[in-house]
């Protein structure tokens, strides 16, 4: 499903401060698989998941996913492609605090031809998936930690996604909810969606997943 | 494509942000506001100018003296009803009478009542007057002004003028105009034409004009020609000069103003581009979030301009509508002062309600463009903000 | 004097506002055509392609203003006609001095060159490696001074528009003066329309077998002839007068604004029978869309034109 092949990624290229965040590195997730990359803080780990989903471009080096080249796509399509293919769940929720959960959940697809009413279906889908449906019309910012990630979740779902991208997902919830989240990380890979879960959480640990430890932008063989 | 859901995004935007519109959208308003009560009030005055203008007399005849006009004699009258084409000679007495306690200039107009009225406004003034009543004794009509000025020094219902030779004359004041006329009638005051002449010290052979009506447009220059021919000391003015000397004023001063606002415009263009040029860091966490999500940039930069339309767009609905009210319902105090600053009492009038789809679209199209012309980097730069550096 | 007249002050001011946006794009397309490279991954690249964005959307802004502003122009031109002497409708404003007749078909062939930049930009937005970049860019340095000639023009025109001595009507202009054929080529009119029906069947032909190089040429000779035809022939049956010849009277509501449709759908259907062909050329591609375009928009004007004939003549038994 992913596969990343000689990524490096140096930032500030060509000037006095530039820094090498990623070096050669190569790897493959499967169709349905559950990775987990783990690292300390600074190793490069939102660097590699930014490749992964074209938030960024890699300095060298190829990035396929789900059979598509996006190393080097324009913008319009870069972003056509988030739209399309993947979810986004990041550490600090990343909400509109002002808006409620259907409108957050509902973002991504404003700019997408669509009937109102496929709209509506796939935003309540997705709330359902995230079980956070009773709080449809709940402003985000009244909502506790653990609400709020789920939010989160809702809305990296709403285009059902090949892939999903997680960036310390764990790293503001206490560990009832975290353990909430593990096991919505695990009936969303029972669907069958393709998970990358970037973490220095050893809550993570009693996952059953592969593991693939980074360190200074490298990844450390097994 | 933006769908139904994308507005309403906006909006719940819009109303987040409203604390960081709110300046821009007050000085939008303000300036639209004036803009469009200086338009809206040149447009009806010049409405009212033209409709006065088609009432007048095609030519006016004034007898000249050392470059200045004097009384002319009434057997000039007599001669130009002649003339081919001209349908009517109307001798005209009026004049300035200075009222000395306030320093101050009166309009009297004397009137001939026998004879049929070709200036639509002064029939408007006259009409359902009883002819009768209002002869038998010195009687005259009186303008807002006139009332006011009379008031002040406890004149309620006569004053007593003094004729050049010094004679008084009381003339009791028999009615004051309906205010609706005012923009010509303010510091006006008729009466009958001998009174006039009195007053005014115009001899029964004199009058201090004469009006003649030419039904046939065309015929105008041959008319002309003719009645300059003559006489040595005539002087005529034609219709179409007067037109012409009020349209250039107007356009001189409405072009002045046009060119000042313009200054006003590029400096408030100077100051929206600064103010939409300081993007908070929450602004940019936004924008990030919605890149990664899946937007591109031009999905962000239409979301960024139509925030910015939205906002001129409200303040130009809201100044016209104010500038509506200003000018058509309360008269537009103050400025309309700038627009008849010639006329020798405090004007009080009510004009009429004329708006036109040219004018509202060429004020909407000056105002909304250098508007967004100036929105339009700052919208971009916000756009492109990278947005993992954004969410951090 | 006509220069201070204020709807003229705010057509000066919004041209030049646009100018400005366009020449802020101008420096950055310089900008981004030096140093352009897809296949870089450099920094520079990626912060070229953001600037990109700024170019296109000053071209989007300015160019969609300056399509709201030709009715703008047309009106003010309009308004102008009550000051000065003689003119009827634009057609005297326009002649009014020698630069009004280059300022319009000069405005015509900007806006064909927008279009094409439009669908040229579409292309290329659509694929992934930006296939077309520079050559938008150069399409559009050279759009942007056309404008400026334009704009130069337009100062030029206003300034120079007469208030004081009376101008030829549209009759005067374009009525046969006696001695020489207005028509090009000394062409009769019954010549001139059997070449206008021949060229919309070549331009049909090339429409629909898809030939590039045909439909290019056949729609420029057929734009040419139909100019002439619609003046001299198809104008005066919107008129209904044989002695009314011009091309602007038809766009005034006395003749329910028909002039907007005539010269509308000319100008797309030429404007996409010619651009097929250059994109063509540009893209190395076939886009059958532009044809099918073409194709319809033409129909629809010959139809429109010779309905007024036919009608009239059902109507009175007899021809003008
Ligand atoms: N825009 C940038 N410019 C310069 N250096 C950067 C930039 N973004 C990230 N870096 C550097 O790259 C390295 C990797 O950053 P990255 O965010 O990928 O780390 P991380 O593993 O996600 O760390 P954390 O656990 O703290 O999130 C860090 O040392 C960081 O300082
Ligand atoms: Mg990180």
């Amino acid at each position: 499903m992913i596969q990343l092949e000689n990524i490096n990624k140096i930032y500030n290229e060509s000037r006095p401060n530039s820094f090498q965040a990623l070096k050669d590195i190569s790897l493959h997730v499967g169709k349905g698989e559950l990775l987990i990359l783990k690292g300390v803080s600074g190793s490069g780990k939102s660097t590699l998941l930014s490749i992964m989903g074209s938030l960024i471009k890699p300095s060298s080096g190829s990035v396929i996913v789900d059979g598509e080249s996006i190393a080097k796509l324009p913008d319009l399509h870069a972003s056509n492609f988030r739209a399309q293919k993947l979810g986004f769940i990041f550490q600090s929720f990343n909400l509109f605090e002002a808006l409620s959960v259907a409108d957050n959940v509902a973002i991504l697809l404003t700019n997408q031809s669509l009937t109102l009413e496929a709209l509506h279906v796939s935003v309540s889908d997705a709330m359902e998936i995230a079980h956070i449906s009773h709080k449809k019309d709940t402003e985000v910012r009244l909502l506790s930690g653990g609400e709020k990630q789920r939010c989160a979740i809702a809305r990296a779902l709403v285009n059902s996604p090949k892939v999903i991208l997680c960036d310390e997902p764990t790293a503001n919830l206490d560990s009832i909810n975290s353990q909430k989240f593990i096991a919505t990380i695990k009936e969303l890979n029972a669907l069958g969606k393709t998970i990358v879960i970037a973490t220095h959480d050893p809550i993570f640990e009693t996952l059953d997943a592969r593991v693939v430890n980074i360190e200074n932008g490298i990844l450390l063989k097994r | 494509m933006q769908n139904k859901l994308f507005y309403n995004f906006l909006f719940l935007l819009l109303l987040k942000h409203r604390i960081k519109h709110i300046s821009i959208f007050i000085i939008s308003t303000l300036i639209v506001f004036i803009l469009s009560s200086v338009v809206l009030l040149s447009n009806a005055l010049q409405e009212e100018i033209n409709t006065t203008l088609d009432s007048q007399a095609d030519f006016v005849i004034q007898k000249m003296r050392a470059g200045k006009s004097v009384n002319t004699p009434l057997s000039w009258s007599d001669e130009f009803r002649e003339i081919e084409g001209i349908s009517q000679a109307q001798p005209r007495v009026y004049g300035q009478y200075f009222f000395k306690p306030n320093a101050e200039h009166f309009t009297i107009v004397g009137i001939d009542f026998f004879d049929e009225q070709k200036s639509k406004n002064l029939q408007k003034l006259i009409t359902n007057l009883d002819m009768k009543k209002f002869l038998e004794k010195p009687n005259m009509l009186i303008g807002h002004g006139v009332k006011a000025l009379l008031d002040k020094y406890y004149f309620f219902d006569y004053y007593v003028f003094k004729t050049p030779h010094q004679k008084k004359r009381k003339v009791n004041i028999y009615q004051i105009f309906p205010k609706e006329s005012s923009l010509l009638s303010n510091d006006m005051i008729i009466m009958d034409i001998d009174l006039a002449r009195e007053i005014l010290g115009i001899s029964e052979e004199q009058s201090t004009d004469i009006a003649l009506y030419n039904p046939n447009e065309l015929e105008a220059e041959n008319i002309y020609v003719k009645l300059v021919l003559k006489h040595a000391d005539i002087r005529v003015i034609q219709k179409s000069d007067i037109a012409k000397a009020y349209k250039r004023l107007f356009n001189y001063k409405g072009g002045l103003f046009l060119i000042l606002y313009m200054i006003v415009l590029l400096t408030f263009m100077m100051i929206l581009y600064q103010r939409y040029s300081m993007v908070q860091s929450s602004d940019k966490k936004e924008i990030g979030i919605l890149r990664a999500l899946g937007w591109s940039i031009k999905d962000v930069i239409i979301l960024k301009v139509t925030e910015s339309f939205m906002v001129a767009f409200g303040a130009f609905l809201l100044g016209f509508i104010l500038a509506f009210f200003f000018v058509f319902v309360l008269d537009a105090p103050l400025l309309s002062n700038i627009f008849y600053g010639y006329a020798n009492l405090p004007m009080d009038i009510s004009l009429h309600r004329s708006i036109d789809f040219s004018l509202v679209s060429l004020l909407f199209l000056f105002y909304i463009l250098p508007f967004m012309t100036a929105v339009l980097i700052p919208s971009w730069k916000a756009s492109v903000i990278d947005p993992l550096e954004a969410m951090r | 004097m006509i220069f201070f007249s204020n709807s003229v002050i705010v057509f000066i001011f919004i041209e030049a506002l646009l100018l400005l946006l366009l020449s802020i794009a101008f420096i950055n397309v310089v900008g981004i055509l030096k140093s352009w490279d897809f296949s870089a991954t450099s920094t520079k690249q990626y912060l070229l392609e953001k600037r990109s964005y700024l170019v296109l959307l000053i071209i989007f802004f300015t160019l969609g203003f300056k399509i709201i502003l030709l009715p703008y122009f047309i009106y003010m031109i309009d308004e102008l006609n009550v000051l000065v002497p003689g003119a009827m409708c634009a057609a005297g404003v326009i002649n009014s001095n020698i630069y009004g007749v280059y300022l319009l078909s000069l405005k015509v062939r900007i806006l064909f060159l927008v279009g094409l930049w439009i669908i040229l930009n579409h292309y290329d937005l659509q694929a992934k490696d930006y296939p077309f970049f520079k050559k938008k860019l150069w399409l559009f340095i050279l759009i942007f001074f056309l404008i400026i000639a334009e704009s130069i023009l337009d100062i030029f025109y206003l300034i120079n528009i007469v208030t004081d001595t009376p101008v030829s009507c549209c009759s005067a202009i374009y009525g046969v003066s006696g001695i020489s054929n207005p028509i090009p080529f000394d062409l009769h009119v019954s010549e001139l329309l059997g070449l206008f029906y021949l060229l919309y069947g070549l331009t049909l032909i090339s429409a629909l077998y898809r030939y590039a190089l045909l439909s290019l040429f056949s729609n420029m000779a057929f734009l040419y002839s139909a100019y002439y035809s619609v003046v001299y022939f198809f104008g005066t049956y919107v008129y209904e007068l044989p002695t009314h010849l011009c091309p602007f009277c038809m766009l005034q509501a006395e003749y329910f604004y028909s002039g907007y449709f005539i010269w509308g759908t000319l100008f797309l259907g030429t404007f996409f029978g010619i651009s097929a062909a250059l994109l063509q050329y540009i893209t190395g591609k076939e886009i059958k869309k532009m044809y099918r375009y073409s194709l319809a928009f033409n129909s629809a004007f010959i139809l429109f034109c010779s309905s007024y004939v036919l009608l009239y003549y059902i109507r009175n038994g007899v021809f003008l």
